[in-house]
């Protein structure tokens, strides 16, 4: 068996990146995993987000359960030569 | 003006009659799905379980070998029945959820499936001691169905489903099982006659073959769980056509991508989809299922692949379960016999059965193990996580929490009841020694007092297992 983590994360802040002479010359989003969320695995509700999951190996279509407010819609993943230490960590993005 | 004596009439009417006869006999066909929007027939994920029901989940795995394994069976269901479960007012059969059964077992685990607590005063004079093999082979003697049989869309197994239904299952048909909240689930298993892969009689299922299971009669099911190869003839079925709106679940269409990745995956999916691919009614019209013992003689193999990736999955996943338990009730023989006692080799008959059963005590044995591997995998990822946060939380100073695993600390249990778990002297007046249930025959006939010595071993086998005793011992409600 190999193991999943999924999150869905969203943007709580940013931080500039300034440079030597203090001019802003880019900006770091900082992220926070949100609650847990039910998620769709095929086509079955299994899980939530913020647990490791237990998945066979091999292909996997991982979306999330309603409020409609995560991109991607959906993620294709292959999974293998994961551990529960170090599960696969996919990412859902609140809008 | 020719004349034809009344006796030439006679016959050629008699010759006429047995032929158009013998065209009407045909076996009972399973039913085309009428449209894709019903919900499937015997679908387990289907089930309405309130969350408690699923903390302590409880399967049954029974195996074939005749009215031994049969008994075997009932023996356990019984103890189970007087087996309380600690702090509450159920009984441990109460809390059974699957049972999957194969042949001589497939008898056992429809009848309580389907008629539940009425099985402990009426099966015993219903199906353990009767001679079904004599009734059988009276039914095989009897002129009127020689006429049946000359059809060749009529054969043995379907007498023998007959008789199943007259005189066992009261004509029931898998619609009894539908109902949602029905526990326990019935996967009777057959073996596909086309690629050897194990068959199961579930909604799921018969979705391939774009049929519908409810009015499909139990007892065909456990004709064909319980066709015995040589001494009965295969049950068929038919693959529809299937309905507009069609479609396999996204779960299968994602295993077909892993050949490479995982054919275990792709292949428990792939022996399927030769169904319910778009032309497959043409390339495959019909399935002929026999024995389930071929494809796997004690019934784990169908718990292995909901625990891999089905509905016990999902349930893990969602952390539902909190304690399982699996008792595999194996009637596997010593088969033996003194073949290497004699000097010339054993004859065609002793070689033909020794090539039928060798292979799937062998492949019991196998998938035992393997199941029981798989649960210990699991208890050792619960093990290195609480090992490697133990180890974060005693040496680092942010304390950094890993993610839990989904289903937490569930504790898992895998019994298994076998005869070769019984001593030579068991120190119970009413337990024999080891070798004489093992050499016990595999036949649909055992005399009274064998099978009242089975039905009591199976409750001591459960009563005197470890893991059975270490699952009670751990049960904190």
């Amino acid at each position: 068996m190999e193991f999943i983590l999924v999150r869905l994360v969203g943007i709580e802040d940013h931080e500039n990146i300034l440079d030597d002479q203090g001019k802003i010359t880019g900006m770091i989003a900082m992220f926070k995993y949100l609650p847990d969320r039910d998620l769709i695995i095929g086509d079955h509700i299994e899980g939530k987000t913020n647990y490791t999951l237990e998945l066979e190996r091999g292909t996997h279509r991982i979306s999330l359960t309603p409020p409609d407010d995560f991109t991607p819609k959906e993620m294709k993943i292959v999974l293998k030569d994961t551990t529960a230490i170090s599960p696969m960590e996919v990412r859902f993005e609140k809008i | 003006m020719k004349k034809y004596k009344p006796g030439w009439f006679l016959l050629l009417s008699l010759t006429i009659s047995v032929f158009s006869f013998t065209g009407c006999a045909r076996y009972l066909v399973n039913d085309p799905l009428e449209n894709t929007s019903r919900t499937i027939c015997h679908d387990f994920s289907l089930f309405d379980q309130t969350p408690d029901d699923d903390e302590t989940f409880v399967i049954l795995a029974l195996s074939g070998g005749g009215t031994r394994a049969a008994s075997l069976s009932y023996g356990v269901l019984k103890e189970m029945k007087n087996t309380p479960v600690p702090g509450s007012n159920k009984t441990l059969l109460n809390e059974v959820d699957i049972i999957s059964t194969v042949s001589g077992g497939s008898f056992t685990g429809a009848y309580y499936a389907l008629f539940g607590e009425r099985i402990f005063w009426e099966f015993e004079s219903r199906f353990l001691k009767r001679n079904i093999q004599k009734e059988l082979a009276l039914k095989v003697a009897n002129p009127y169905n020689w006429i049946r049989l000359a059809s060749p869309y009529f054969s043995r197994i379907d007498l023998a489903a007959e008789l199943y239904d007259q005189t066992i299952f009261d004509s029931a048909t898998f619609n009894t099982l539908a109902p949602k909240t029905k526990r326990p689930f019935l996967i009777i298993n057959a073996t596909n006659l086309y690629h050897g892969a194990r068959f199961e009689f579930t909604g799921p299922q018969f979705w391939y073959l774009g049929s519908n299971l409810c009015s499909y009669p139990v007892s065909r099911a456990v004709a064909a769980s319980s066709a015995f190869p040589f001494l009965l003839s295969p049950i068929s079925l038919v693959n529809y056509p299937k309905p507009q709106g069609y479609e396999i679940p996204q779960r299968d269409r994602d295993a077909l991508e892993d050949y490479w990745n995982n054919k275990r995956r792709y292949y428990a999916v792939y022996n399927n989809f030769i169904y319910a691919a778009p032309t497959a009614h043409k390339i495959h019209p019909y399935l002929h299922l026999m024995d389930g013992g071929l494809a796997d003689n004690i019934g784990l193999r169908a718990i292995d692949d909901l625990y891999a990736r089905g509905d016990i999955r999902a349930k893990i996943n969602s952390g539902k379960i909190k304690r399982l338990l699996v008792i595999a009730v194996n009637a596997k023989t010593e088969s033996r016999q003194n073949i290497d006692q004699k000097k010339s080799p054993p004859g065609l008959v002793t070689v033909g059965f020794k090539t039928a059963t060798l292979s799937m005590d062998n492949y019991s044995f196998e998938t035992v193990e393997m199941f029981k591997e798989r649960l210990n995998q699991r208890i050792q990822h619960q093990r290195y996580l609480d090992d490697c946060q133990k180890l974060i939380d005693d040496h680092c100073r942010d304390k950094f929490q890993l993610s839990p695993l989904a289903g937490g600390h569930m504790k898992l249990y895998v019994a298994e009841l076998t005869f070769d778990n019984i001593p030579e002297k068991p120190g119970d007046p009413d337990i024999k020694g080891r070798d004489y249930y093992s050499r016990l025959p595999t036949s649909f006939h055992l005399s009274d007092d064998q099978v009242d010595d089975l039905i009591k071993v199976g409750g001591w086998l459960l009563k005197n297992n470890p893991d059975f005793r270490k699952f009670i011992d751990q049960y904190h409600p």
